[in-house]
């Protein structure tokens, strides 16, 4: 079950563009610690829990290196922890490098999400219809990069028994390499003006082209897209009036918990765990329905 | 024509950078303004392309090459950082023009991390791809005749490359664009930025004959540009 | 009602004044079959591609093409995109699309249709074809076959009154042949869509056809019912394309009895020929053996399954090998294990009873073993055939002699500074060749030499592997064309599920298979013992 994957590919584009970009604009450590858990509980659930440790041994590398070189390019701070080459580290330096390597980390995991779930015909289609000429370049590089490895492997295989070039030497494979890419390059520019011309024979060019693929923008899509923009203009707003503003330097500023940062804390924690939110419910109906069968 | 296309182009680029320096005094979002700066430094490239006039096999040979250097990042995968993606984009845009190279490169960047990962990167990889493409189209008159400046521009590109790499890396750790950790970061990824500029003129060397005399003669047989 | 009506159409080439097509006229008329034959080089494809606007060649036109009764030029770009079809030789450039769905959508996408209408024709169509399972696969994955059974299918659903097709089998197996041309009978016969087929091997399409065409040096030399063009053309050099049946009763019978298929020549020599046995040729061979194979197996993944089970396998010196074998059956995988390109996880490969790993680096390449790929462009890497076989050259430090040697006994000597892709396909198979001799190997490995060849380069190719053989070089050919291999091979050797099920002179390979063997096998079947070949069975039908 997989109702998320199943949303308009605009609601969609527009959700993760929210959802990453508060993360991104803000730099309140509340709101990137929600964004984060948001994105490894999807993560998580979208790959089943497999895979995701090896993922979290990385992330926790990239949180140190980033925390920790913090400090050592930015000596703001009014809390010095020791002195290093006549430099001093402070504290709030090292929070502050805590809560973008947090953002960092939550940015890559929401983008992975996004790979996963925005996949390239979901892409294809959305751009198919503002630009329809560079959406086909889009998708016919797509589909062309499996058929080039395949003529690189054949042509590899007709140079190497060529005798050209030896395949022990380092140097010698890497110029069978070169040879070969150049080989297969020629090959596929050549075989490009036969797959234009049968495009041309199927009246490709003509004005008025349309696309076959329709999605329906659901009642459920309208929700899901008016909701995301409402909450993010709240974000906004709150950012600007200073509720969830935050400052490293001098001080870092405290966290304070009034009824307006709270309702921006909630906000957002409830569009980060949204997409998990409806894959629960979905799959929870899902197995009521079966329970009938 | 050509003249206008470039001065207009960069007139608007130039007037998205303002706009966006603007926004990032006023509320210090270096960091998204970045990245949709780069987006949008795209887009007037990418709408020229979109409504120029074009044969069919111009639009097909753009994906060709664009898949090209796609397989071209999986092929040399064992050697790290030795990638022929600038050159491909090169020797594109030196047969096909400025605008292909643009797009050449964009698309690049763009196909390749669907298979490499996406990240907010993939509009700043973009763009510098699409721009070492589209000056290289600008340039084609005198870089195509003369292998050393060719080369030249591949080193050069590839510097450009690590450089804006480096600055979006400082942005994204930093939150601004920190001198010192710009510093400290240009410095670290020195080896990185030489194997870059290193095979961008290997690439352009081995490749610009045959690459660019695969295009060049189908250019001339059918007629394409 | 006439579809098309050419009128004295001429065509010259640009920078070019030798016209390729002169002073050509006919008529085709709704739901014909037509039939376009002629040796490659005849200009088969220049003629289709005046016929479909968007595809026209650039040059010196003179005369007028009328569909349907108007000047096929002045008509809409939109209307005849749609309503004249037209299908390419090679099935992996003309599909556009990453899904089968996407490329059955994809002209009446550019017609501008509305996505209900589409859906609609996808749903009609892949039902008629029978590719429903399919849609949704990635066009990336589908066979040359199926692919280009895709290609005809996006092109039937765009509802053309006619469709063209240029030699649309000549890159397919034998099996996947004759489902294409199955579905082409049905869409010409159940649907009405009139047909227009350019095609080198006869055998198989003449009984479907209404009319034939035939275009000798860019003129129209016939223009009638199949019988009787195949009378005309008997006449000519093309008579080795035409069906085994014609070519063997064709001196004898007049045009309204001429045999066309297998079921007609073989009534003809059952009621009329009494029983004679052909003599066997053996091909004795007395040299050392030089490949050797034994119980070789293989897979290509480490969980996959063997492709390769246990196949023995010996090949004398100067001996040529034709090995059979369905698609999948491992012929390539078995090439690809003798000439080290994989590494046969267990049994022995040895040449020159020496094992192939103590050939080190490239040694192996170099004089040694010879391996002309299925595609011969892979072959090419420069701006010139010469160049490349310089290239060749300087690596092997031949003699730049060797270069003359060996394109005059190819006869390519013509082709040699030309772009290697601006060569056609029968030519560039000798120029890929060229390239292969120039190492000289002692074995040379032949992945489907005949693919997409026409009969009169076959037996040039025949002649060529007959004279290297008799050099003492040793061939190893993996083919689908039976009719190749009863006439060029030594042996013939069949690969099923893994192994070499037998191994036998041609003559006695063919005349002991049932279904898996030539045209004038099944026709002298009881009568003419080991006759397999047309020249077999007419020499022996003369003595009796």
């Amino acid at each position: 079950m997989n109702r998320f994957l199943k949303t308009h590919p605009f609601t969609m584009l527009v959700y993760f563009l929210a959802v990453i970009g508060v993360s991104m604009f803000c730099n309140n450590p509340v709101l990137q610690l929600i964004s984060l858990l948001g994105a490894t509980a999807y993560a998580v659930w979208l790959s089943k829990g497999r895979g995701f440790l090896s993922q979290l041994l990385y992330f926790i590398t990239l949180f140190a290196l980033v925390a920790v070189t913090n400090p050592l390019f930015v000596h703001n701070g009014k809390t010095p922890l020791f002195f290093m080459n006549g430099n001093p580290v402070t504290l709030e330096a090292i929070i502050c490098g805590a809560s973008i390597a947090l953002m960092i980390i939550a940015t890559v995991l929401w983008f992975s999400c996004m790979t996963r779930v925005m996949t390239s015909d979901k892409f294809y289609f959305l751009f198919a219809k503002i630009s329809p000429k560079l959406a086909l370049v889009f998708s016919m590089a797509l589909n062309f990069v499996p058929r080039l490895k395949k003529s690189y492997k054949e042509t590899e295989k007709a140079h190497k028994t060529l005798g050209i070039y030896s395949t022990e030497s380092y140097f010698e494979r890497l110029f069978l390499k070169l040879k070969t890419m150049s080989s297969t390059v020629a090959q596929s520019a050549e075989n490009s003006i036969e797959t234009s011309a049968s495009m041309n024979a199927r009246g490709y060019g003509e004005k008025g082209r349309t696309s076959f693929e329709t999605v329906k923008f659901t009642f459920y899509d309208l929700v899901l897209l008016c909701f995301t923009v409402a909450v993010t203009i709240m974000e906004i707003i709150f950012m600007i009036n200073g509720a969830t503003a935050f400052e490293f330097y001098p001080t870092v500023t405290k966290i304070t918990l009034e009824v307006s940062s709270v309702t921006a804390y909630a906000g957002y924690f409830v569009l980060c765990f949204l997409p998990v939110i409806i894959e629960i419910t979905e799959s929870l109906r899902w197995k009521y329905f079966v329970s009938k069968i | 024509m050509k003249k206008t296309v470039i001065t207009s182009i960069s007139a608007i680029a130039l007037l998205i950078i303002a706009v966006f320096s603007v926004l990032c005094e006023w509320c210090k979002g270096y960091l998204l303004a970045s990245v949709l700066g780069a987006v949008l430094c795209c887009l007037p490239f990418f709408f020229t392309f979109e409504n120029k006039k074009t044969t069919t096999s111009y639009v097909v040979l753009v994906a060709v090459m664009t898949a090209v250097s796609v397989t071209g990042r999986f092929l040399f995968a064992p050697i790290p950082f030795f990638k022929p993606v600038s050159a491909i984009v090169i020797l594109t845009a030196l047969s096909l023009g400025g605008q292909a190279g643009f797009v050449t490169g964009a698309m690049s960047a763009l196909v390749s991390n669907f298979y490499f990962g996406q990240g907010p990167w993939t509009p700043f990889q973009m763009l510098t791809w699409g721009l070492i493409g589209f000056f290289a189209g600008l340039l084609s008159k005198k870089l195509s005749k003369n292998i050393i400046l060719l080369s030249l521009y591949g080193a050069l590109a590839g510097l450009f490359y690590s450089l804006v790499m480096d600055s979006w890396t400082v942005l994204f750790m930093d939150g601004s664009l920190n001198v010192r950790r710009y510093f400290a970061v240009i410095l670290t990824s020195l080896p990185i930025t030489l194997c870059y500029v290193v095979s961008n003129v290997i690439f352009l060397l081995v490749l610009s004959k045959p690459v660019g005399n695969t295009l060049d003669r189908l250019v001339k047989k059918y007629g394409i540009l | 009602m006439e579809i098309f009506r050419v009128e004295n159409l001429s065509f010259a080439y640009p920078d070019s004044k030798q016209k390729v097509l002169d002073n050509v006229s006919f008529c085709v008329n709704d739901g014909e079959f037509v039939t376009l034959c002629g040796k490659s080089g005849s200009s088969k494809t220049t003629l289709l591609k005046m016929l479909k606007p968007q595809l026209t060649p650039k040059g010196d036109k003179t005369g007028g093409i009328f569909y349907k009764g108007e000047n096929l030029y002045d008509i809409e770009n939109a209307v005849t995109a749609a309503k004249i079809g037209y299908v390419m030789q090679n099935p992996e450039t003309q599909i556009v699309c990453d899904t089968v769905k996407k490329e059955l959508a994809f002209g009446l996408e550019n017609m501008g249709k509305s996505p209900f209408e589409i859906k609609r024709r996808i749903a009609e169509i892949s039902a008629f074809f029978g590719i429903e399972e399919w849609v949704n696969k990635n066009t990336n994955q589908l066979s040359g076959g199926e692919k280009q059974l895709v290609s005809l299918a996006s092109i039937i659903a765009m509802n053309p009154d006619v469709i063209i097709l240029d030699e649309p089998t000549s890159q397919l197996d034998p099996v996947a042949t004759d489902s294409f041309f199955n579905l082409l009978e049905k869409i010409n016969r159940q649907l009405g869509i009139t047909v227009i087929l350019s095609e080198h091997n006869l055998e198989r399409c003449f009984s479907m056809s209404d009319r034939v065409l035939f275009l000798d040096d860019g003129r129209l030399a016939c223009d009638d019912t199949p019988r009787k063009a195949c009378v005309e053309i008997l006449k000519s050099d093309m008579k080795v394309a035409l069906p085994s049946a014609t070519r063997i009763f064709g001196e004898e019978f007049s045009a309204e009895s001429l045999p066309l298929n297998i079921r007609e020549g073989r009534k003809i020599i059952l009621d009329g020929y009494n029983k004679s046995t052909c003599e066997i040729d053996n091909h004795r061979n007395d040299n050392d053996d030089v490949i050797n194979l034994e119980d070789v197996w293989f897979r290509y993944e480490k969980n996959g399954e063997d492709v390769l089970r246990g196949v023995n396998l010996s090949v004398k010196k100067s001996e040529i090998l034709a090995i059979h074998g369905s698609n999948g059956s491992g012929k390539t995988t078995l090439l690809n294990v003798i000439s080290k390109l994989r590494k046969a996880y267990h049994g022995d490969v040895k040449l020159y009873n020496r094992a192939i790993a103590d050939y080190k680096g490239n040694s192996l390449y170099r004089g040694i073993i010879g391996f002309l790929p299925q595609n011969p462009k892979t072959v090419f890497s420069n701006k010139t055939v010469r160049e490349d076989f310089l290239e060749s050259c300087k690596a092997h430090s031949k003699d730049e002699n060797i270069i003359d040697e060996i394109s005059e006994k190819l006869g390519i000597s013509h082709l040699l500074d030309r772009h290697p892709f601006d060569i056609s396909g029968g030519e560039i198979q000798k120029c890929a060749l060229g390239r292969v001799l120039i190492s000289q190997p002692e074995i040379i490995l032949l992945d489907e030499p005949t693919k997409g060849l026409d009969a009169f380069y076959k037996s040039e190719l025949s002649e060529i592997f007959e004279k290297l053989s008799q050099e003492g070089k040793t061939l190893v050919i993996v083919t689908h064309d039976v009719e190749f291999s009863a006439t060029t091979a030594h042996s013939c050797a069949m690969l099923f599920d893994g192994e070499i099920i037998c191994k036998e002179p041609p003559q006695v390979f063919f005349s002991e298979n049932y279904f898996y063997t030539t045209s004038s096998a099944i026709i002298a079947k009881d009568v003419i013992k080991n006759a397999v070949t047309v020249s077999q069975v007419t020499e022996n039908l003369k003595k009796i």
